[in-house]
Formats: structure tokens, sequence, C-alpha cells
């Protein structure tokens, strides 16, 4: 399986990668969302999106927006990290198309549940065996 | 400010996020009488219903062991941009969850972090917690805009 | 004096397989130790071995906080989301088809921690299972721990509690922001009940469920109280009732009358027709 991590922050990103490696998900890195919708673009598409909120250039909700704009990227979870969690906006991120939200801070085993929610069960998965062309377009 | 968010909540939510990124790093406990050391800072600004800021600070000793635990590296290695950008997690995480907590609607900034030119604003101090870390301090303040209640 | 002596160490064994059925382990001295000092500064006592001399006196504040601090309390919503799957996918249509004409329903969290599994249970019901809006369903949980189930009454959690397992759509439907916490809907929690109970104890007289979770509970007893605690749970299992344990538990080699029936990635326990 192969996640594409979207946060401002280097130090998070970094974190996040280290949880995801040890459940054998590869992982690509974005700044922000312009920098995420390239990547995508430019393939392979991930079957995982984490996307933080507040960023430069384009923030969580647009990518999600965006992401969801495109019929051909459907199966692709998104899971919000963030600290936002003001009701309101929880609703309008899973509304624009996000599947599941992680709250910051989170320990690697709420990342692991979640995980399990959106019915990626990974954690058995061997590293590096699970990135197969099923879902690039 | 203190009947909206108390000095205990901003010190409990500063640990969770202790407890949940470095758990096997020691206990963050409240100072007292400790001198804060302040060689790295960050803020976050809120806008909207709530208007001000959070600021996080602390030595640059704790704040290269917490990009060390995010890095998964050796604090020696860990390049100086690497852990303001780690303080700036710290400050978004605590600043988000303050935020949280305050009347709604309101925006978070991104980090805003002090690379060594002009860091006062015009501002007046709200809440201050010294917290500690390995003997270590680390001050959260939030802060309002200068006329305001 | 940070540490346990090897004296205090051995006393705790005793008092908390007697208090709670818990097997202590040699090697969880360190176990002891985490838990226990901050027991220690909030009793402004100054060691782990003053802890034990207030147990030894019949301190029952001490003896509480020390049961509190050593019962594993690790809990989560919809953990490890398995076990849920069988509810909605099979133990639930079943009890709907068979007690229809009762309309009737009793489900038990046998070791209900802070409330999470019995809420989530609670809101499956609400969300899925509408048809039971006009049954008299008993939603009930228990723990051994006061302050659990003070917890648990409350319905009142952070957002580190909040992150394990729960659905995002579940969190923005059934929760209220309080503060720094998040509150479970009053609807929600009007229909859950909560109690103290040690399973290890003589059980008082109790109705009879239609379900009992007892999930990761077993792991914490010797051979003899699991057998013995199944025993008594298979006794308040109504005919046809389900057994829902932990991913590693099972009754097989211990207690007679269950079939266990396999469903998706976990097996329940169904009480065999006697």
């Amino acid at each position: 399986m192969r996640a594409l991590v979207v946060d401002d922050s280097r130090a998070m990103r970094s974190l996040l990668r280290q949880i995801l490696l040890q459940l054998g998900i590869e992982v690509a890195e974005a700044a922000e969302g312009r920098a995420a919708i390239d990547l995508v673009e430019a393939g392979p598409v991930p079957e995982l999106v984490l996307v933080d909120w507040h960023m430069p250039v384009m923030d969580g909700l647009e990518l999600v927006t965006e992401l969801r704009a495109h019929k051909e990227w459907r199966h692709m979870a998104i899971m919000m990290v963030t600290t936002e969690s003001e009701h309101e906006n929880m609703v309008r991120a899973l509304l624009a198309g996000a599947n599941e939200y992680l709250i910051k801070p989170f320990t690697a085993d709420a990342v692991v549940e979640k995980l399990s929610l959106l019915g990626l069960h990974c954690a058995t998965v061997p590293a590096g065996d699970s990135y197969g062309g099923a879902t690039q377009p | 400010m203190t009947d909206l968010v108390s000095n205990e909540t901003i010190a409990e939510i500063t640990q969770t996020f202790w407890g949940a990124y470095l758990p096997d790093a020691g206990d963050l406990i409240p100072a007292v009488g400790l001198p804060a050391i302040e060689d790295v800072r960050s803020r976050v600004d809120i806008d909207g219903a709530w208007t001000g800021c959070v600021e996080v600070s602390c030595s640059m000793a704790v704040a290269r062991k917490i990009a060390s635990v995010m890095f998964a590296a050796e604090p020696s290695e860990i390049a100086e941009a690497d852990v303001r950008d780690a303080v700036g997690e710290l400050v978004n995480v605590v600043g988000g969850n303050i935020k949280s907590i305050l009347p709604a609607p309101t925006s978070l900034s991104v980090p805003i972090l002090d690379d060594g030119g002009e860091w006062r604003f015009a501002a007046e101090l709200e809440s201050e917690v010294l917290l500690a870390w390995a003997g270590e301090p680390i001050v959260v303040r939030v802060w309002r805009p200068e006329g305001t209640i | 004096m940070t540490t346990a002596t090897a004296e205090d160490f051995q006393y705790l064994q005793g008092f908390l397989l007697d208090r709670s059925a818990i097997v202590l382990s040699e090697d969880k001295q360190y176990l002891v130790e985490t838990r226990l000092l901050p027991v220690v500064q909030r009793h402004g006592v100054e060691s782990i071995t003053d802890l034990v001399r207030a147990i030894r006196r019949g301190d029952k504040t001490v003896e509480t906080a020390v049961v509190d601090a050593m019962t594993t309390n690790e809990t989560s919503w919809f953990r490890d989301s398995a076990p849920f799957d069988a509810l909605r996918n099979l133990v639930l249509p079943e009890l709907v088809a068979s007690n229809v004409t009762r309309r009737r329903l009793a489900i038990w969290s046998a070791a209900c921690s802070t409330g999470q599994e019995l809420y989530s249970v609670a809101m499956l019901l609400d969300s899925e299972f509408s048809d039971l809006a006009s049954w008299h369903v008993d939603l009930h949980g228990t723990d051994l721990s006061t302050t659990v189930v003070q917890r648990a009454r409350a319905g009142s959690f952070t957002a580190l509690e909040i992150n394990r397992g729960l659905p995002a759509t579940l969190l923005v439907r059934y929760f209220r922001r309080e503060g720094a916490q998040f509150v479970i809907a009053d609807s929600i929690r009007a229909r859950v009940r909560f109690e103290l109970f040690n399973l290890a104890r003589p059980w008082p007289p109790m109705q009879d469920y239609d379900v009992i979770l007892l999930r990761n509970v077993l792991i914490y007893f010797d051979v003899e109280t699991k057998r013995n605690v199944l025993e008594r749970v298979r006794g308040r299992l109504r005919p046809g009732g389900f057994l829902l344990l932990g991913t590693a538990e099972t009754t097989r080699g211990l207690v007679d009358g269950f079939r266990p029936i396999p469903v998706g990635a976990t097996t329940v326990f169904r009480r065999e027709e006697s």
C-alpha cells in the first residue's frame, strides 16, 4: 500500500512516516495541498491520503474538495490529521469527502485503529509487498 | 481568558502532546521557580470570535530532544531549521487545541517561527504556564491584542 | 525511594490476586513502579512501601487507588472493529429475529472500563437497528474500578480517547464539545447504565443477558479463575445468546456449552440450547 502525507510540518510528516513505514506502507510527502495534487496527478495514485488542515498555499479542506472532484480517484481513502476539531469544521471535512478524522495529538495505536476503520488492514502486510498497480488510473 | 481556558487546561493540553508523541521521554511537570530559557520561540495566531495568539518557547536542548523523537535521529544530527519546525508543530498542536475550547468560529494560522528578527507584538499577556521536562523549562503563553479584554 | 522492594511486590501480588484476580507475574515489577509512583505522589507518601503499609492498615482510599492504577484501562471504541462487525452482521440480526415477540434485549459489557465499548454498542443500535427503538433494551456496563465506573457514567472523553477507533461519522453525530472534552449525546447516555462489579468475587443475583461482552479480561486471570468466570457467564447467558471475547481469548478447553462461530475476522461463542 502507498500513502501520501500532506502536512506543512516536516516533523509531523516524519512522525507519520515512521508509523506508516512500520505498518508496511510506502510513504510520499507533500507540504501543502497544491503539491499533493501534483504528486497524485504524476502517479502512482496512493490508496490513502493523510491531510493536515491548516497549511499554506492550499489548505486541507480545499485539497479534499479537489481530490474528490476527480472521479478516477474515488477509491482513495482520505483521513484528516489535524488539531482542527470544531464540530462544524469536522462536519465540513466529512461532507467534502474525507472518510476519517484524527485529532492531533494522536498515538500510533490510534492511527492503526483508524486505518482498520477505513478497511485498510495493513498491520500484517509485510513491508514493501503491497504496493501494486491496482489503483492506478 | 482565565474564564475561558484555565492554566490547568493549558498545562493538560501541553502534557497531552508529550503523552502522545514522546511517551518514553519522561513526564512534563509544572515548574515553579525555574528560570525560563527561551532559545526557540514559535506562535500561532487565532482570529475570529476570539482573537489572540498562543506562543510556546523552550531551550534549545528541549527543542532538540523533541525534534530528535519526531525525526527519529540523534539530537546532535538535526539541522536547526528542523528543530524549529518541530517546535512549530508543538505550538500548532497546543494552539489548535486551545482554539477548540475558545468561542467558535475562529481560524488558526500556520506556525510563525521566531527567526531572530522582530518578535515583539502589540499584545497583553493573558496566561503564562511554565512547565519542566527533564529539568528544562517550557513556557506556554496566551496573548491578546492590546486594549481587548 | 522509587523502587518496590521484593517484599512490597510479593504483598501486591497477593493483594491484586485477591481483590481483582489479576495475576502479576515476576517480570511485572516495572509495571508496579510506573503505575504506583503517581499514586505515591498523589497521596503525599514517600514510597511504594508506604502504600503497602497503608493497605495493610486497611486504608480503603489507598486500596482503591492502587487497584485503579494497576487495572489496565486501555480501551477504545470500535476496538479492532471485527467484534462490532460480528454484532452488526450476525449477532444482532439473529437476536432481533429470535426476540421479535418478546421485544426485549439485554447486553452486558462485563469489563466496561470507561464505557467506550457499551457506548459503541448503543450508537450501533441507534444508527443501524432503528427497529429496536420501541423495544426494551437494557445496556449494562460493569467494572471493578470505582473511578472508571464514574468516568463511564459521565460519558466525557478527551481528544486522545476520542481518537481511539471511533468512526468520524459517529463522532460528529453523537458527541458535543464541552471545553477540551467530547461529551456523548444525552439520548445515548440515557440508554446505558454503569455499575461497580467484581467478576472474580461472588456474584449477586442478576438477570439473564442476550449478549455478554467479556473482552481482554480473561488474559489477566489464571486458568482456575478463567474457568470459574466463564461458567458463571454461561449461567447468565440466555440459551442461544452470544459471548464475545477478546481476539486472543476462547472458551475452548475451559468450559462446555458454547459453540464457536467464526464471523469475519473473529469468532463469537454461542450458548447452546440446553
